[in-house]
């Protein structure tokens, strides 16, 4: 089965500068970073006045999770127009963290909060890793971003105890806020993004938040991957300082994305 | 002059900071030691740890000293102070 990785969403799309459809009709599986990749896909592309239309999976199994995530909650905030039907919410524990807009400081807070009682029953060092990414990569959406949305989700996956998760916004994008410290492309800015003391703020203290939840998730055996246009950055317990790949396609604004181990 | 502050239990944005730091110390300039309850404190991003640590040195608060804090909640403090060039001394309360 193939996940949809966030770079496959532009080839599910057909349609013009005024109507697009998202088709979903044929994919199997889904992970955070393919739902957080549709709800910034298609929040920008309302924003740019596109009608857009999704057409959801012919999977009842994966429309009924991607349901569960609050995907059709999601679209119809935006305004568009999709074929999920109507599922009953049930308690899911501490399994997912549903689809969850966040606007401000306050909303980066609450969700940090709950996130952190969510992966508790696991371990305090996935409920802080998590806590932390959070923290840091939901304030970077309000102040580096150029949006006021950015998107979370959240899911703990018990046959290996390990959690997922994905936090993007549709905004102007790693290069577009790193190119005006020097980065030369899109890749060049994952390369900075990544360091600790990257900053466009002028204060040459800062830029450590991006930096600390990959120390975080690295230190709990973890990956983490940031997103931006075609490429992505990977970081791991062998590539602490992480390493690029062009085998991507193009996301929308900025995605971080972290998988690790219940600790 | 003292300033006393609790930390809630989870603290992590530089937001956040600006406001504990504003509702506490105001334009007060008289303040040279932030006490900083963190008995509660689970987890702080370093990003919050920081912005404090900045908002002291910009207020020429030369001490914050922390009550009840974990291990590493000090260590994050701490190299929060260096990494700014040490001009805020982190202290942990004395145990009476």
């Amino acid at each position: 089965m193939a996940d949809l990785p966030p770079w496959r969403v532009p080839r599910l799309v057909t349609g013009d500068a005024f109507e697009q459809v998202l088709d979903l009709s044929r994919v199997d599986f889904v992970m955070p970073r393919g739902i957080v990749a549709i709800a910034t896909y298609v929040e920008s592309a309302v924003r740019e006045g596109v009608a857009v239309r999704v057409i959801g999976p012919s999977s009842p199994d994966i429309s009924r999770y991607l349901s569960r995530a609050h995907l059709p909650h999601v679209l119809n905030e935006l305004g568009v127009q999709h074929d999920f039907g109507m599922v009953r919410e049930r308690n899911l524990g501490n399994r997912l963290v549903v689809l969850t807009r966040f606007s401000n400081n306050n909303d980066v807070v609450a969700l940090a909060d709950s996130v952190r009682d969510f992966a508790a029953p696991y371990g305090t060092g996935s409920a802080d890793a998590l806590h932390t990414a959070v923290c840091e990569a939901g304030e970077n959406v309000e102040t580096h971003a150029g949006t006021p949305h950015g998107y979370l989700v959240a899911q703990y996956y018990p046959g290996n105890r390990a959690f997922r998760f994905a936090l993007g916004d549709s905004g102007i994008g790693f290069y577009g806020r790193l190119s005006q410290i020097g980065a030369t492309d899109a890749g060049h800015a994952l390369e900075m993004a990544g360091r600790a003391g990257v900053t466009t703020t002028g204060d040459p203290f800062r830029g450590l938040g991006i930096s600390s939840i990959r120390n975080q998730l690295v230190a709990l055996n973890g990956t983490f991957v940031l997103s931006t246009q075609d490429r992505e950055r990977f970081f791991s317990p062998r590539n602490g300082e992480g390493f690029a790949s062009a085998n991507t396609g193009n996301t929308v604004g900025s995605l971080v994305y972290g998988e690790f181990f219940a600790g | 002059m003292r300033v006393d502050v609790t930390l809630p239990r989870l603290v992590g944005t530089r937001q956040s900071a600006d406001a504990l730091f504003v509702a506490a110390v105001g334009r007060n300039r008289n303040v040279d030691t932030l006490v900083l309850r963190a008995r509660a404190v689970l987890n702080a991003a370093p990003s919050f740890v920081d912005e404090i640590v900045r908002l002291a040195e910009e207020k020429g608060i030369a001490k914050v000293e922390l009550v009840g804090e974990s291990t590493e909640l000090h260590k994050q403090f701490n190299e929060a102070a260096t990494r700014r060039g040490g001009n805020v001394e982190i202290i942990s309360a004395a145990l009476v």
